[in-house]
């Protein structure tokens, strides 16, 4: 009996031990986002190229809906600083901000469903349970109030 | 040996006694030999062998395993135990650096076609 506390104390030592090693190895292990995607949701070299050029494709769109996002948040910033918060030019930029918002994240949802077509249809719908919450729940207020 | 006194009383006591001094060096002491002492020793010998500790000779009795294999079985047990440790300690470690590596990633992609979350990476 006086054996089994030491060998408790080991047997925690020895799957710290394991455990700490794995998260250093893993974790040192560089990867970028591609080809963790294509890992992640076992895409064919077909369905890879699909989602790369549909990737490509949207890239316009995304950066005119950056641009856009950018000039509102401009205006709203010097509105913010310059007229009362219940001025109609005010309440006009936030108007266009909050239509803004919602024309993006349909953008951005209408893209994530057309990629999740291209894979297979179990891992698209993972990808979209995965991918979705990630836009529909980011907290697009945040960057507003941070100053 | 006249330097120390219990000596010298001993001696003393011989010398006045030559009585007492002849029996002391005629006495011998000749003990019976102990009946079945050979056996004894071995079946102790025997009983410390097939149970080498009290807890091990419980869990082998409750195993229903006879005590002289339960002490290659305790080693044997020690070892799958380490070893399963090891790998339940490995396997936390491979499911926690993916589920973290997921996590990362995905965000990392969704940034690249979310406008509103790129613009408010530029913004911090």
């Amino acid at each position: 009996m006086k054996r089994l506390l030491p060998f408790l104390l080991l047997i925690l030592a020895v799957a710290a031990s394991a455990y700490g090693v794995t998260r250093y190895l893993n974790t040192r292990t560089p990867a970028d986002q591609w080809s963790w995607l294509r890992r992640e949701f076992h895409l064919s070299d077909t369905q890879f190229a699909r989602i790369r050029a549909l990737h490509e494709a949207y890239q316009p769109v995304c950066a005119d809906h950056c641009s856009r996002i950018m000039a509102v948040q401009h205006r709203l910033d010097e509105l913010e600083g310059t007229t009362a918060k219940n001025s109609p030019a005010y309440l006009a930029a936030l108007k266009e901000w909050a239509e803004l918002k919602r024309e993006c994240n349909e953008a951005t949802l209408q893209h994530l469903r057309r990629v999740a077509r291209e894979m297979d249809p179990d891992q698209g719908s993972r990808y979209l349970a995965l991918m979705v919450p990630r836009v529909t729940q980011f907290d697009h207020r945040a960057p507003r109030g941070v100053r | 040996m006249r330097d120390f006194p219990a000596y010298g009383v001993l001696s003393g006591m011989m010398d006045s006694d030559p009585n007492l001094s002849r029996a002391l060096k005629n006495w011998r002491h000749d003990p019976p030999p102990a009946p079945r002492f050979n056996a004894e020793v071995w079946a102790r010998i025997e009983a410390a062998r097939t149970a080498p500790w009290s807890a091990a000779a419980i869990i082998a009795r409750g195993l229903g395993i006879p005590a002289q294999h339960f002490r290659w079985a305790l080693p044997l047990g020690a070892s799958i135990v380490l070893t399963m440790a090891a790998m339940l300690g490995v396997g936390v470690g491979v499911l926690q650096t993916a589920r973290a590596r997921t996590d990362r990633m995905a965000a990392a992609y969704v940034q690249t076609i979310d406008p509103l979350q790129m613009t408010a990476a530029h913004r911090r």
